[in-house]
């Protein structure tokens, strides 16, 4: 392989490694977002203990949120 | 909220702005050198990529030390330091590979016991440990408490990387840039794309880091949800 090869084959590969990576980002963003919401319209779980419910999570566990649960150790 | 989806998206368009302009410069403007010739050209992304895993870790054992301090600590810290983790072991394995691509036309080896070589090798596994680590089934707060202490230890060789070619002989060539004496080895047009793929890389972490979060946030409050959701299906089934 010629020096333009190596040089090509480092771009590439680089792009190629930032692509696969962001995308695999934004998909599992994407369908955690989507679970979440989906699981926040379940009207046969009681309410303040649905999944995605945003609000039930953050104030499960006797009104502490899941960091300051651990922070109070 | 908004203001932040806002800034994210004008960095995310600012960083393809900065990376295309990088492939420009790096591939057309920049001259060729005068004894590697076009295969120097891979140090306008090999460096960058060593940059941004350096930054990575710095980032991961600053925030490994903030959780540790008691007055400071916040699961925040802990996510933050496993989603900069994750970028530098990326950004580690592919400086490796586009090492291993600029070494074979210069040197004439894909690999070599270097200093510089097997150091980082060694980086990247310490942090690919410190990933398999934060994988173990914990409690978050006992998770985060290893994790602090296993991350500050493996930054520690972030230091003996960049000086292994100071204190050892080594293939490897010397820092063009950050050496001993400051005084950089590089000029004009090479030099201004060597900082635009710093730029581009330095923007491309902080972009990618953003995301990476938001994603483990997302994921804390799955498993969370899926525990509450857990505890009331048993509740309801014991009615």
């Amino acid at each position: 392989m010629s020096d333009a090869g190596f040089v090509i084959t480092g771009y590439v590969l680089t792009f190629v490694v930032i692509a696969v990576y962001v995308t695999w980002l934004m998909r599992r963003k994407w369908i955690l977002r989507k679970i979440l919401g989906i699981h926040s319209r379940n009207e046969n779980v009681p309410a303040g203990q649905l999944p995605g419910n945003q609000e039930a999570d953050h104030h499960s566990h006797m009104g502490q949120t899941h960091d300051e649960k651990v922070n109070a150790g | 909220m908004t203001q932040i989806l806002r800034i994210n998206t004008l960095l995310g368009a600012a960083v393809v702005l900065a990376l295309t302009s990088l492939v420009v410069y790096a591939l057309v403007v920049a001259p060729p050198d005068a004894v590697q010739g076009d295969a120097q050209r891979l140090m306008y992304i090999h460096v960058p990529a060593a940059w941004l895993a350096y930054v990575s870790f710095l980032v991961t054992a600053i925030c490994s030390l903030l959780y540790l301090i008691p007055r400071t600590r916040s699961l925040t810290w802990d996510r933050i330091a496993g989603t900069s983790a994750e970028i530098g072991v990326i950004f580690t394995g592919l400086t490796i590979a586009l090492g291993s691509l600029w070494g074979r036309p210069v040197w004439g080896v894909w690999w070599a016991w270097d200093a510089r070589l097997v150091t980082t090798a060694v980086l990247f596994f310490l942090f690919l440990g410190y990933l398999a680590l934060r994988r173990l089934p914990a409690s978050p707060d006992t998770r985060a408490k290893r994790c602090a202490i296993v991350g500050l230890i493996a930054f520690a060789d972030v230091p003996i990387v960049h000086l292994s070619v100071n204190w050892w002989r080594t293939l490897h060539q010397q820092a063009t840039v950050f050496n001993p004496e400051l005084n950089p080895q590089i000029d004009g047009v090479m030099a201004f794309t060597l900082w635009l793929g710093v730029i581009a890389f330095s923007m491309l972490y902080v972009w990618l880091l953003i995301h990476r979060y938001q994603l483990a946030k997302l994921e804390d409050d799955m498993s969370e949800a899926l525990i509450d959701f857990a505890i009331a299906e048993r509740m309801e089934m014991q009615r």
